[in-house]
This record gives C-alpha cells, sequence and structure tokens, in this order.
C-alpha cells in the first residue's frame, strides 16, 4: 500500500499526462480541417486566371437521329450557347460543410480577339452536307449552331465524330490561335423493311391502300349509289 | 358471289399491308442528344508553355 501523499502525486502526473495527450490530439484534428490545409475543388490555378478566356460558361449540345430509314435525310445540329449559371464560382468542402469562394475571372478575350467558331463532322458513308468545315462569329452572350443534313443510302451503322474548334484572331493583329473544344462521337444506324427504303415503302404503302380500298370497298360505294338513286326517287310530301 | 368475296378479301389483305407500310414508313423514329458544359478554362487562348514539355519529352 502506498503512502497517502504518494498517490495524490501520482494521480496530478497521469491527469496532466492524459491532459497534453487530449491537447495534442485536438491541434492535430484542428489542422486536419483547417481551410488553410484543404486543397479547394474546381479552382483553376493561378497561372491559368492570367491567361484571357471567353468569360462565360457554355453549354454544347449535340442533337441528332440515332435511326434513320435508309434514303431518308435527317438534321444534325450543334449547338454553343451560353449556360446559364455565366459565371465560374470555386467551391471548396471543408468537414462536410460547403464553403463558397470569390467568383474567378479571366481577362475578357472578347476585350483582345475576334473569336470564331468552326465545326465539322467526320462520319463516312453518308451523304452530308455541307460536307466542308463551317465557321461562325461567336459574340459575348450569343449562341452559335450549326446544322448538316445527313442522309443516308445503304442500311448500316454509321459511326462519327462532330468536332468544334475555337479560334482566336487578335484585334491588334498578328497570328492567330486556335484551339479544340470538343470531339464527339455520334452512331447512326440505317434502317429498312424488306429491302425498302422510306419513300418507296412509303410510296408502295399509299399505292396499295388505295387499291386494296377500291377492291373491298366496291360494295360499299354501290350501296351508296342506290341509296341515293332510291331518295330522289321517292315521292315529295 | 364467291369471286366477289375473295376480292374483297385480296383488297382488305391489300389494305393492311400498306397500312404497316405507311406506318413503318411515317413513325417518328426519335432523337438522341448530348449536352456537355464547357468552362472558361476550356476556352482559353493556347499557351506555348504548354507544349513545350510535350516537345522537349518531359511530361510523364
Amino acid at each position: 500500500m502506498l503512502p497517502k501523499r504518494l498517490r495524490q502525486v501520482g494521480m496530478i502526473v497521469v491527469a496532466a499526462a492524459l491532459l497534453a495527450w487530449a491537447t495534442a490530439c485536438s491541434s492535430r484534428v484542428a489542422s486536419r480541417f483547417s481551410p488553410a490545409a484543404t486543397t479547394p475543388t474546381s479552382v483553376p490555378p493561378p497561372s491559368v486566371q492570367g491567361i484571357p478566356a471567353v468569360a462565360e460558361t457554355r453549354r454544347l449540345t449535340l442533337e441528332w437521329p440515332p435511326t434513320l430509314r435508309a434514303g431518308d435525310s435527317d438534321t444534325i445540329r450543334l449547338t454553343l450557347e451560353v449556360d446559364a449559371l455565366g459565371k465560374l464560382t470555386p467551391t471548396a468542402e471543408v468537414g462536410g460543410h460547403e464553403v463558397g469562394g470569390e467568383v474567378v475571372t479571366f481577362p475578357n478575350l472578347y476585350d483582345t480577339h475576334n473569336v470564331w467558331a468552326e465545326a465539322w463532322l467526320d462520319i463516312a458513308g453518308v451523304n452530308l452536307k455541307p460536307d466542308e468545315h463551317v465557321s461562325q462569329p461567336l459574340l459575348p452572350g450569343q449562341s452559335v449552331t450549326f446544322y448538316w443534313s445527313v442522309q443516308p443510302e445503304k442500311v448500316g451503322d454509321y459511326r462519327g465524330t462532330a468536332w468544334l474548334k475555337l479560334h482566336f484572331i487578335p484585334k491588334a493583329g498578328g497570328e492567330s490561335s486556335e484551339r479544340v473544344i470538343s470531339a464527339q462521337r455520334l452512331e447512326i444506324r440505317a434502317v429498312n423493311l424488306l429491302g425498302m427504303g422510306g419513300a418507296p415503302a412509303r410510296l408502295l404503302g399509299g399505292v396499295g391502300l388505295l387499291l386494296g380500298s377500291l377492291l373491298s370497298l366496291d360494295g360499299l360505294v354501290e350501296w351508296g349509289w342506290k341509296r341515293l338513286q332510291r331518295r330522289k326517287s321517292l315521292p315529295e310530301h | 358471289m364467291k369471286a366477289r368475296n375473295v376480292r374483297r378479301l385480296v383488297g382488305l389483305l391489300i389494305v393492311l399491308i400498306s397500312l404497316t407500310l405507311l406506318c413503318w414508313g411515317l413513325w417518328p423514329l426519335g432523337e438522341a442528344s448530348r449536352s456537355l458544359l464547357i468552362a472558361p478554362t476550356q476556352m482559353q487562348l493556347p499557351t506555348p508553355e504548354g507544349w513545350l514539355p510535350a516537345l522537349l519529352g518531359l511530361v510523364g
């Protein structure tokens, strides 16, 4: 049995050790969750912020017909429009809570350059119009839309790529530069029915409907004609 | 009478086949769509510094 005084000193030492350990643990936890130690997401590095950019978030939409009847044509559309949000806002997640940052700004490219959007489709085996590259000016806040007419003549699966590139032409003169923005894959399946494409099937269907009606409904025509004749021959009261 | 019935039956058959062809030829086939967000960082001026590491084989 230890003397009373020794027991008291021992308890004080143990308590002090526990306090020191708890303090050390809490400072480690605090540093893990401090904003300075967390890497924020979606904030571009400082070197990227200094480079002029189109200061809008845009949405690129590609619409195409996944299935076509052989011989029929349809439209493929590529639209580059301003996104509803507009500006890029960085966010970070800290300990389960979302922390908003400042709106990220870039030197406005529209101030120093004319921007042109160029688009083209790479798809083999179909009739495509236009089949060359198409360009349109990209203006602030304005959307641009590209249209193509596509017509597969034969049955099969056709795979291609829709490209979009931006050209930056300095207003003060000098060499222009360009950047590929998007290359999207698309697939079109051309089908037929019993070897017939869309137009022959419709033509045959129309002619057959007329002929079949004449063959099967001639009794109806005759009945209607007789009824009309009977009404005319009835004496009027 | 029998020939008349046969003719009407053939006519009805032709009508049914023709309606099938017309439905297949006129049915709307739908459209596929894909939408992407393009951030301003993707529409920045290309910088020569970005090409240099690749040219010198310093990447990877």
